[in-house]
Order: C-alpha cells, then structure tokens, then sequence
C-alpha cells in the first residue's frame, strides 16, 4: 500500500501542482477506494483501479477550480516543502514542471501517466476509458504542447 | 493551450523529431535528418528537453504526512450511515463474524468466506516487514507471520511485535506499520473493522 500511496501522490502533484491539494486528493481516493472496494473484482491490477480513483479525484478539482485559474508555474508553487521544490528549483525539471501544468487536464492525465509513471498505453486507456489509439493521440499533442512550452525558455 | 503545428526552416514538421525523442522511433527521413542541420539542432534541442522529463520522472516525490493513515482516520471518523448504499443484493455488507475462534467469516446471500487467523496473520506479517525500519517480527511464533490476531464479534484484532531498526522515531514507524497492515487487510481479505496493535518489542542498530 506504500507503493499505491507513493505513485498515487506523484500522479497527484503532478496533475495539481500544488502539494497541498495533491495530498488532500490522494486521501479522498483513497477513501473512495476503501469504500468502492467491494466492487473491485480484480478485472484490473489493483495499482490501476488506484490509478483511476487518483486521476479522477484530481480531474474533479481541477474541474473546480478551474474559473479562477491561472495555470500555476512551478515558481508560484508553495515555497520550501520537501525535495519536489528543492528538485524543481533546478531550471531544466522547473521548466518542464511547469509546462505539464500548462497542459489541459485531458492531456495532461496520459502525459503524467506515460512519461512519469511509465504506464502502458493499455494501462493508460484503462485508467482514462479510452482506447489505445486514443491515448496515443492525445499522448501525440501532450509532448508537442510540452515542447513549445518549453522551447522559450531554454 | 493549442499546438502550433511548428514546422522547421527545412520545411520539416517538428512532431515526428518530437516522437522520435519521446518513444525512441527510428527517423522517419534518416536520409534528410542526417545532411539537414535544422532537423539535427531541433532533435537536439527536444532531446534536451526529454533528458528534462525523464529526470523529472526520476525525482523522490513525497507525501509530507501519511496520507493512507490520514484517510483511514477519516473512514473510522466518519458516521456509519454515510457510506454509500449497497448497489445489489450480492454485494450486500458482509457482516463479520468470529467462527470456531479461529476464522473471520465473510457471509453474502450466495455463500460464505471463512478467512484464517493465520493467514491475515501472514498478510499483515508482510505488509509490516515491507516497511523500512522494521527489521524482524518477534512474538507468537504459532501463527504465520509471528503476530496474533484476535477475532472479536465483528472486529479483528491484529498485534504486531516487532523488532525496529534503532534511530527514527518509533512512534512514526508504528503509524506506518499501522497503516500498511490496516490497507493491506482490507484490500486482500476484504474485512472492515480492523485493528493494529503495534508492539516495539526490542530494536537493533541499522545494518
């Protein structure tokens, strides 16, 4: 349940950006988790089913927040907390950190799944219901997003 | 945000460079990319950019409290009329109960579940050696795993002595423990109403 706990945390951080929300998210899925477990029939490995309860909860506050947002860039991120900000106070991973926040949440979900957590695109499409073509697609214009985002500031 | 479909100064696209770097494709014009500098710069530059992602993703990201603990504080916490209603008869509450003193007992309308002492003794023996600091478990040498599981009416009781690694705190290492053993019962034997006793029972200097 560590490695559940540590993966559903990074996918969270990263599609939220703030640590803060990210750990509030996390303890929502997982007690969405504790209480859909029932229906867990074992149809998908655990570790996805956790992925989909993350990604879900996160799409949700995202979704709620989203009138007054402006995309947070790493630098705005809650100062001083722990080796993310220690780590991503170096330019290259900042730039990149803050460009993955640029994306849209629909792109921003396969992206954080495949290039961080090194999902399939079977997985992916499993997390997300979508097919794996679809995955693909939206993984395609993710990582051209992401590199016009970053292109400036190197 | 939409991508501009950029393309370079050769005429080429700048997606297929962009794939290339990200899933390791061969060129889709080996021949131009290798006499085109513009293709070669951009490659470069997008590689560049993907040594960034990749050293992103190879960053320690962590939580900076114990977020399974957390929400299961928040499960025990939370009044028993707000979880969700049972969708079919199935899948009704499985009610809990002690059999012959040496099983949990897992009852649906279609049959019923007996779960051993001794193998949520092995499961929650498990859960606690994978967390770091623990170093061994001691105890009730009887059941699998070496920890004694009570089964009480509807509740199980699980106790864990265990040996810790000398220097962190052992009060965090048993929250851990805690939370580990608690998510690992509910997720594989399904029961509900848990409890864990840890007991540091000796310690050892760290290897």
């Amino acid at each position: 349940m560590r490695r559940h706990e540590s993966a559903a945390y990074r996918v969270a951080v990263r599609m939220l950006g703030r640590p803060a929300d990210a750990e509030e998210a996390v303890q929502d899925a997982f007690v969405a988790a504790w209480r859909a477990l029932p229906g867990f029939r074992g149809q998908s490995r655990f570790s996805t089913w956790m992925h989909r309860i993350t990604v879900n909860r996160c799409l949700t506050v995202i979704a709620g927040r989203r009138p007054l947002a402006a995309p947070l860039s790493g630098a705005e991120a809650d100062p001083g907390h722990g080796p993310l900000e220690a780590a991503a106070a170096r330019e290259g991973t900042r730039a990149v950190t803050a460009a993955i926040e640029c994306l849209t949440p629909e792109q921003r979900a396969p992206f954080v799944l495949r290039e961080l957590e090194g999902l399939s695109y079977d997985e992916i499409g499993e997390v997300l219901d979508l097919s794996p073509a679809a995955v693909k697609g939206r993984l395609h214009r993710a990582r051209l997003e992401l590199v016009e985002a970053v292109r400036p500031w190197r | 945000m939409s991508a501009p479909d950029t393309v370079l100064a050769c005429g080429r696209p700048l997606a297929p460079l962009v794939e290339q770097a990200a899933e390791g494709h061969p060129p889709v014009d080996l021949e131009h990319q290798a006499g085109c500098s513009h293709c070669r710069e951009a490659l470069a530059e997008v590689e560049g950019i993907w040594s960034e992602v990749g050293e992103l993703a190879r960053e320690d990201v962590r939580a900076r409290s114990d977020l399974v603990a957390a929400a299961m504080r928040r499960i025990r916490t939370e009044p028993r009329e707000r979880e969700p209603r049972p969708r079919s008869a199935p899948q009704a509450r499985q009610p809990i109960a002690t059999h012959g003193g040496g099983h949990a007992l897992l009852e649906s309308s279609f049959g019923s579940t007996r779960i051993a002492a001794g193998v949520l003794a092995a499961i929650s023996g498990r859960a606690a050696l994978a967390i770091p600091g623990v170093r061994a478990l001691m105890g009730d040498r009887s059941a699998a795993g070496a920890s004694h599981v009570e089964l009480d009416g509807r509740s199980v009781a699980i106790t864990l002595e265990l040996e810790a690694e000398l220097g962190p705190p052992l009060p965090a290492l048993a929250i851990a423990v805690r939370a580990a053993v608690l998510a690992e019962i509910v997720a594989l034997a399904g029961l509900a109403d848990v409890i864990v006793n840890v007991v540091v029972a000796n310690v050892a200097d760290a290897r």
